[in-house]
């Protein structure tokens, strides 16, 4: 997601969110978040004026079945073999299911 | 030495027969079905897991088929043909929760795992009941216990029919079964 003041915001499956200069690619600024972050940011303006940028930390449907359902990774098949395909992710990140705003500066 | 040699054999074939007789019960097929099978009631149900002075009730020991490696197989074939797997997999879960694991939110013992499976759960378990006769019932519970290794080695299945997609039964090492919290959702009103 970009910004008009040439800020772009994006987060990580591990559940980083930053901030990067959408000119040099810089990262201005990260926070890190209590899930991985699949969903897109979104910029508005306060009813106080500011503006701010909110996102949604956690991970689910199929890719993310196996942190959220807490599966069990011996089994290759299980979550249509999503689970052995994203074997890793439990080492990654936890469960999830916040909305996280952040007020701009 | 002929006739010790004569002797030895006896022996021997002493032995044999009386392991084939003795040492095959794991084997056993029961033909009958279980005293209260085909009869469509709950052999060992009850309606709460309440029991005085609170805590966990006492064990009421193994299920009809956990001796029985014939009955487990046939629990592994049908955990299949009823669409067990449909949510569960091979027991690492998807929909369904998993079944390989130490969490069981509704209890371990054969009969929680027999009501659970009878009776449905919220949030997506349906209820099998007059589904699926008592007796095969009761060897579905055997196979959903050998998959956390609750069962002895030499009974839970060794092998698969098809690809291996998890470690055989037998060698699934021993989950000590938890209480996971019941989700709220689930929760009656």
């Amino acid at each position: 997601m970009a910004t008009a003041g040439d800020v772009v915001f994006y987060g990580t499956m591990e559940g980083w969110f930053k901030a990067l200069d959408a000119k040099s690619g810089k990262l201005l600024w990260q926070f890190k978040t209590g899930s991985g972050i699949i969903g897109q940011p979104v910029v508005y303006r306060g009813p106080d004026g500011k503006e701010y940028v909110a996102v949604l930390s956690g991970v689910g449907g199929w890719a993310g079945a196996v942190v959220a359902g807490g599966l069990d990774i011996r089994d290759s098949s299980a979550a249509l073999g999503f689970v052995n395909a994203m074997k890793d992710l439990p080492q990654a990140t936890t469960k999830g299911g916040m909305l996280y705003a952040f007020a701009l500066p | 030495m002929p006739s010790r040699f004569r002797e030895r054999r006896g022996l021997f074939s002493a032995l044999l027969l009386a392991l084939s007789l003795f040492a095959c019960k794991r084997e056993e097929r029961n033909f009958q079905g279980l005293p209260s099978g085909g009869t469509g009631t709950h052999p060992r149900v009850r309606e709460v897991a309440l029991v005085a002075g609170g805590g966990a009730s006492a064990d009421s020991g193994p299920g009809p088929y956990e001796e029985n490696a014939y009955a487990v197989s046939q629990g592994k074939t049908l955990y299949n043909q009823y669409n067990c797997s449909g949510c569960h997999f091979q027991g690492g879960g998807g929909i369904g929760p998993p079944l390989m694991d130490a969490d069981w939110i509704y209890g371990s013992r054969p009969e929680n795992i027999y009501e659970t499976i009878a009776e449905g759960r919220p949030n997506g378990m349906p209820s099998f009941d007059g589904k699926i006769v008592p007796d095969q019932l009761w060897q579905i519970v055997a196979y959903v216990r050998s998959m956390s290794g609750l069962l002895r080695k030499d009974v839970a299945p060794g092998r698969n029919d098809d690809m291996q997609v998890r470690p055989q039964e037998q060698s699934t090492k021993k989950a000590k079964p938890m209480q996971s919290a019941i989700p709220k959702s689930a929760e009656l009103p």
